[in-house]
């Protein structure tokens, strides 16, 4: 995954979330039972909203390569 | 149901008024009885044996400290030699029994405490509930049709129903302060690696945190300081402690500067909330609408990471038996470990820029206060509920006020306000990094003055 891929997965719309699923199941080899779809997209959806709210205040585009400050409370 | 403290268990024991058999063996007896389901485990012989030795130990003379004799349970994540850490989930039923105990759990023992039994709470501590699909849910003390809150709710039900004077839990976005406010007592969540997390199930590493419920501030007190000390077994643990509970009166003297949280820590909150909140404010002369600049995305952050790592974590078993875990918190993690790795690096990366703004605020002011809870408990059951006029999850949104503050580690007690006859509302008394000092000063002032205080569940006042 790139930085392309945090984009991507930010500017899914409802209706792609879905197939976004299925693609990145598909990737990673981890099945998504029938069952637990609805729930897992509604999810997703959640996470896509959420991501948007903190990428969008870090200043900058995000590189992916940039190291993490070890975190010090 | 015995509703006596830590402190006041100490003084019958030093004056031979009881013995810690005597004390293990009501305490036993409670946790077979309790109605609140805040139990998944009693550890009856270990718990004789234990309160055997304390016994001994004051016969001999050797007298082990405030702590000995006191009866205590742990969240069902924490690590104990012999059993099975089931982590409020079906899948390590199987597992293997812990070969030794959490650091938490020992130290707890070294100070002569004994171990009564586990706690129910969410499923690998994912949840603000405790509505287990395995175990059932955890049942309010305070109305048993209401939720104890999550995920350490059995932690804080045991101690508010007057089963335990003493109970661990673990808070990675909320899941000591919640409990603790919905249930009406005292809960402690430290700077992040301030206790050691050795030996407990993690949920998402490098934002768990273990802490004490007591029901009142000084027990709390005590139990913080027996839990303190390094650890090689926790990289995050510090060289040096820091105890308090031997100033406890110069610290409830301590002029503290006070602000109370605005913006995103009100917005939604239900009116008793908010009136229970300006009861503490008013008590310490805080300055009000206090502005954290980034909350709602520091939320949103601590949402991410906790979904992603969790998600990793549990890659394995998620491919392997989705089926078997709760549901509510399988969706979630499936949905963690789908996200693109990037974004929990970009979560991990906002963390020092909302730390920083959390700092800056904390040369104006020794001390934040912020609600626990938008609500008091709502119903065991109920999926959602109205929050600023839209319908949100419940298990979403309980944690809206204490995920910005454990996303960047800070110590918080979350205090039960002096509400009698009312449902528990809890505010945290938020303090910057490393000066847990600073929020129990608020927490002996307010409780010396009446303000917050742990009340008896209605069927237990007499």
């Amino acid at each position: 995954m790139s930085g392309g891929d945090l984009s991507a997965f930010q500017n899914l719309t409802d209706a792609k979330v879905a197939a976004y699923l299925d693609r990145r199941s598909a990737e990673l080899g981890l099945p998504v039972p029938e069952s637990c779809r609805a729930g897992v997209a509604e999810n997703l959806a959640m996470l896509r909203d959420q991501t948007a709210l903190f990428c969008g205040v870090l200043a900058g585009p995000t590189d992916p390569d940039a190291p993490v400050e070890a975190f010090e409370p | 149901m015995s509703f006596d403290t830590i402190q006041g268990l100490g003084r019958a024991l030093r004056e031979g008024r009881t013995t810690a058999r005597e004390i293990a063996q009501r305490a036993l007896a409670a946790a077979r009885a309790e109605p609140f389901n805040a139990f998944t485990a009693v550890f009856e012989a270990e718990a004789l044996m234990q309160a055997d030795a304390v016994d001994a130990a004051f016969a001999a003379g050797v007298d082990l400290g405030p702590l000995a004799g006191v009866p205590f349970a742990v969240k069902n994540l924490f690590d104990v030699a012999g059993h099975v850490t089931l982590a409020g989930s079906k899948i390590r039923r199987d597992a293997a029994p812990a070969s030794t105990d959490a650091t938490a759990v020992a130290r707890l023992k070294a100070a002569g405490a004994v171990l009564i039994g586990a706690l129910n709470m969410d499923e690998f501590a994912y949840g603000f509930v405790t509505e287990n699909a395995h175990d059932g849910p955890t049942r309010n003390p305070h109305d048993p049709s209401r939720i104890a809150g999550g995920s350490s709710g059995g932690s804080a039900a045991a101690v508010s129903g007057g089963i335990l004077p003493l109970t661990l839990g673990s808070d990675t976005n909320g899941s000591i302060r919640i409990p603790a406010g919905l249930c009406g007592v005292f809960g402690m969540k430290p700077t992040l690696g301030r206790l050691s997390r050795a030996g407990t199930f993690p949920f998402v590493h490098s934002l768990d945190h273990i802490g004490p419920f007591a029901r009142t501030a000084a027990d709390l007190a005590l139990a913080y300081d027996a839990l303190q000390g390094p650890d090689p077994r926790d990289e995050l643990s510090p060289p040096v402690s820091d105890p308090l509970s031997g100033r406890l009166d110069a610290l409830a003297d301590r002029s503290l500067r006070v602000g109370v949280l605005g913006g995103w820590f009100q917005q939604g909150a239900f009116p008793e909330v908010v009136e229970a909140l300006e009861i503490v404010a008013d008590a310490l002369q805080a300055r009000r609408d206090v502005e954290l600049p980034g909350a709602q995305a520091a939320r949103a952050a601590a949402f991410a990471m906790s979904a992603s790592e969790g998600g990793q974590l549990h890659f394995d078993d998620l491919a392997a038996r989705a089926l078997d875990y709760d549901p509510a918190v399988r969706d979630r993690l499936l949905a963690g470990a789908l996200l693109p790795g990037e974004v929990a690096q970009a979560a991990r990366r906002y963390r020092p820029v909302f730390r920083d703004a959390a700092r800056k605020l904390f040369e104006d002011f020794d001390l934040l206060l912020a609600p626990v809870a938008p609500c008091p408990a709502p119903p065991i059951g109920q999926a959602t509920m109205e929050l600023a006029g839209v319908q949100v999850s419940v298990r979403k949104t309980l944690g809206a006020y204490t995920q910005p503050i454990s996303y960047i580690g800070l110590p918080v007690i979350a205090a039960p306000v002096n509400r009698p006859g009312k449902p528990p509302v809890g505010v945290q008394l938020i303090a910057p990094a490393w000066r847990e000092d600073l929020a129990f000063a608020a927490a002996l002032r307010l409780e010396r003055a009446g303000v917050i205080a742990a009340h008896r569940p209605p069927e237990f006042r007499g």
